[in-house]
């Protein structure tokens, strides 16, 4: 399922896919399969993306039924 | 010491030399100076899978020269060859999962340094060759000459490279918003 709400918050912040990547010590194409739910990242990386963002864990990740 | 201990010798020598120039070469290619290079943790997990299905490769390869070996099948290659056409390969099945993947070039790699090293690497194993073309060794020696190693190499060299165009080409990553 891609991640809509973490692709929102860095438009919000006006981020590139490579400066949140170079932000969280990762490659650009994890941030990209994170978005598109190719990914599932660590909750390290999660936290390492909400720090980033200035969100929570629950802001950026945690799934509405 | 006979002539084919001086070969392996020689042989032996040339690969600690390989290794040597490895280490100097891969700290000059990463920007922070380490011969290894950084995967993040996605990467890392899809390199691990890689080197997987490479050791899979390996095996099912090898066990087919165990039962070639024990049926007695003589190939038209020297044996040599072939355990270094089963390495390449093994090594061909890690690249291109890791380039189809994204998890080829690591964090720390610079990648026009890279380039260059392969644009040696490339002319180092064409040089051999030529000379072996030139002195008629290859012809003279067919699939049972030093030389084949390189040609082996190239061909493997460019098979990645064709794997990194293709990649290329058909990325239908989406682009950024």
């Amino acid at each position: 399922m891609k991640n809509l709400k973490l692709k929102a918050a860095r438009a919000g912040k006006d981020l590139s896919q490579d400066q949140l990547a170079a932000a969280c010590g990762v490659s650009r194409q994890t941030i990209s399969s994170i978005e598109k739910g190719d990914y599932n990242p660590t909750i390290n990386l999660c936290i390492a993306i909400c720090k980033t963002l200035g969100k929570t864990l629950d802001e950026l990740f945690w799934e509405e039924d | 010491m006979t002539v084919g201990n001086l070969a392996g010798f020689g042989f032996v020598f040339g690969l600690m030399f390989a290794a040597v120039l490895c280490v100097i070469l891969f700290k000059f290619a990463n920007s922070n100076r380490k011969v290894m290079s950084d995967y993040d943790e996605r990467q890392e997990a899809i390199r691990n899978r890689g080197y997987k299905y490479s050791f899979y490769t390996v095996m099912a390869l090898e066990a087919v020269m165990i039962v070639l070996s024990v049926s007695e099948v003589t190939l038209p290659i020297a044996t040599y060859l072939v355990h270094l056409g089963i390495i390449l390969i093994g090594c061909l099945v890690l690249c291109i999962y890791c380039i189809w993947n994204d998890a080829y070039w690591g964090l720390n790699n610079n990648r026009k340094r890279y380039t260059a090293i392969i644009v040696i690497a490339i002319v180092l194993n064409i040089i051999p060759i030529i000379t072996a073309i030139t002195t008629g060794e290859i012809s003279g020696e067919g699939f049972d000459s030093l030389p084949v190693m390189n040609i082996m190499v190239i061909v493997w060299m460019a098979i990645i490279g064709v794997a990194a165009i293709v990649k290329k080409l058909v990325k239908n990553e989406s682009e950024e918003a």
